[in-house]
């Protein structure tokens, strides 16, 4: 799991560092019961403060993406089927926002189903080579 | 978590009719990056220097790690000030070993690794040094006393990129081992890679005073362009 | 221990006055022998005679013959304590006002007490007085002792603990100076304008008591004389006043 930081974003660099984790396990990167790096080693890895990784790890657990058990430190728990949800519900509408600029250029719906579905056909070829 | 410092309605006219300060509130937790952000003349060197006693409040209270910092100042904090002046006809190592004689808690071994990894030159007199080798000079020295809380006024002025990083993950580390900082500085881009909270001051007061996780939720806006808004209108 | 800083920032400036004391009173004993030479010369006593001063000559001749009266004219009543104000003035000026100008300040406050900064700063000065004093007059007693003259230890003494004493209180008042200025230029004239003073006051009958120079060169230890109690005691308690209400003044001072 790489973890890229944008310190001058609009996006607290908490929210990056929990949005990173929760895809890395949504997408199954890291399993159940994995352990994840204490925020000291953490902080020292990617050279961040460690109350913004503390705040990340909260978060993330507050969320129920991981858990911490005393002694052991942090692991992944099974995240619910409705974070799962929520996730994709944020991408649809990262989706939508491209198919409305889309949309702008005067393209209709066919030619945009067209499009998108070139690109869905692409990126799964892509995948299986 | 404990209040490393706390100032209620901390107010400072000087001998010249200047009005520094305003009245400001705020306080700083422990383990916590705190930065004191405003533009030229906002009151941020005034303020570090109520806190660490060495000016007196012309009203408000003050405490520093518990204790009143006025006028004897406080032992457990570091402070590297926005001018970066040691006794210049000294040479770098005799200047370590007088720092060394007055500093509390003061690491000899410390400051060696701290001067390499900032990459000190140190066959010099200090009046041979330039701006950034002064400045290094400077930060290892505060660095290699092991306080409760470092006060840093500019801590990268004249530093390269390279070195920059270095002493903002300096900052990192210690936070990591419990300590508290506290980094007043004018590059804001360097602020907002490390800082927890911040304080942004205007003509002595207060125009922001929280996280910066909030700062950023709370108008859609990176640090800088917030910072601008504030003051928009005023430069031309 | 926090003099170490004091002690390296006053070092150099510690060596070449001990180097100028010593060295001045050595060149004073070493020229009686020429100034003798020089007014046993046929030429010189006819010169004497005929001058319109009726007691030179018997001025110059007590001069060649009395060690101790020659002492007292050309050395502890005269260079010593013009050497003793220079000691002072280069002691005391820079000691605050130097480090508020060059903003090294910083460097002290906090990781020392006021107290330690002051009495660290002040105490050095005082050890430097006393030792550059001691350098020239010990210095000049033991050239003596090596060219054959005879001078009194206790005359020698008296003479240097009152001047020390006097100095002291120069130096306490040039690191006042050097407090209520920024810079360092301003104590520096402003010590030269209070040597001035204390000179003319002693031009005067009515403020002669004022005139802390003639104390430290007193002439009538020549005469068999001691320390003179009261004067000491007023110069003390003035110096400890300044070194309290300066304290006082520092402590409470914004940096």
């Amino acid at each position: 799991m790489h973890i890229s930081l944008d310190y001058h974003s609009d996006v607290p660099v908490y929210k990056q560092i929990v949005r990173t984790i929760e895809d890395a396990i949504l997408s199954s990167e890291l399993k159940k019961d994995d352990g994840l790096p204490s925020v000291r080693k953490l902080a020292f890895d990617i050279k961040a403060n460690p109350n913004t990784i503390a705040k990340a790890y909260f978060v993330l657990q507050s969320k129920g993406y991981v858990y911490s058990k005393p002694g052991i430190g942090y692991r992944v728990a099974s995240p619910s089927k409705r974070s799962f949800e929520e996730r994709l519900e944020e991408l649809d509408k990262t989706l939508e926002r491209i198919v409305i600029k889309m949309s702008r250029f005067s393209l209709s719906k066919e030619e945009i189903k067209k499009r998108t579905s070139e690109i869905v056909e692409k990126v799964f070829d892509d995948g299986c080579n | 978590m404990m209040d490393v410092i706390e100032a209620k309605g901390l107010s400072k006219v000087y001998k010249n009719g200047v009005k520094a300060l305003k009245g400001v509130s705020f306080s700083i937790r422990s383990g916590r990056i705190f930065a004191l952000l405003g533009p030229n003349g906002a009151g941020k060197t005034t303020t570090l220097k109520c806190l660490l006693g060495t000016l007196k409040p012309t009203s408000g209270e003050i405490l520093t790690l518990g204790k009143q910092p006025f006028p004897d100042g406080v032992k457990d904090a570091s402070f590297v000030p926005e001018e970066k002046s040691l006794y210049d006809w000294i040479k770098v190592p005799k200047m370590v070993k007088i720092f060394g004689s007055f500093a509390p808690n003061f690491s000899f071994e410390r400051f060696e690794k701290l001067a390499k990894r900032l990459g000190l030159t140190m066959d010099r007199k200090i009046g041979e040094l330039s701006q950034g080798n002064r400045t290094k000079l400077y930060v290892s020295l505060a660095f290699a006393q092991d306080v409760k809380l470092y006060v840093l006024d500019e801590p990268t002025w004249g530093l390269d990129p390279l070195i920059r990083k270095e002493v903002l993950n300096l900052v990192n580390e210690n936070v990591v081992g419990g300590k508290t900082v506290l980094y007043s500085s004018h590059i804001l881009s360097e602020v907002e890679e490390v800082c927890d909270d911040l304080i942004i001051l205007k003509e002595g007061n207060i125009m922001y005073n929280g996280t910066l996780d909030n700062l950023k939720e709370k108008n859609g806006t990176n640090l800088s362009e917030t910072f601008l808004d504030m003051f928009r209108g005023e430069k031309r | 221990m926090k003099m170490y800083k004091e002690i390296k920032t006053i070092q150099s400036r510690l060596i070449v006055m001990m180097i100028i004391m010593v060295g001045a009173a050595i060149a004073v004993v070493m020229l009686k022998n020429f100034a003798v030479g020089l007014l046993n010369s046929p030429m010189m006593k006819e010169y004497l005679k005929n001058s319109p001063y009726k007691n030179a000559l018997s001025l110059m001749s007590k001069l060649s013959n009395d060690f101790s009266y020659y002492t007292y004219s050309q050395w502890f009543g005269k260079n010593y304590i013009q050497l003793s104000a220079l000691v002072a003035i280069v002691f005391s000026f820079p000691v605050f006002s130097k480090e508020r100008e060059k903003r090294t300040v910083y460097l002290l406050i906090g990781r020392m007490n006021r107290w330690e900064i002051y009495s660290s700063k002040i105490l050095t000065g005082y050890l430097s007085v006393i030792s550059v004093m001691f350098a020239g007059s010990f210095g000049y007693l033991l050239t003596a002792y090596i060219m054959k003259y005879s001078l009194p230890f206790s005359m020698m003494f008296y003479w240097t603990v009152m001047a020390t004493i006097g100095t002291l209180l120069l130096y306490q008042i040039g690191t006042y100076a050097s407090l209520i200025f920024k810079d360092q230029i301003k104590p520096f004239l402003l010590d030269i304008a209070i040597y001035i003073g204390i000179y003319v006051s002693g031009l005067f009958k009515q403020t002669r008591f004022l005139n802390l120079f003639g104390y430290m060169g007193k002439s009538d230890v020549l005469k068999g004389a001691g320390i003179a109690i009261f004067p000491t005691v007023v110069i003390l308690s003035m110096c400890t006043a300044i070194f309290i209400g300066e304290y006082l003044q520092f402590k409470y001072m914004d940096l």
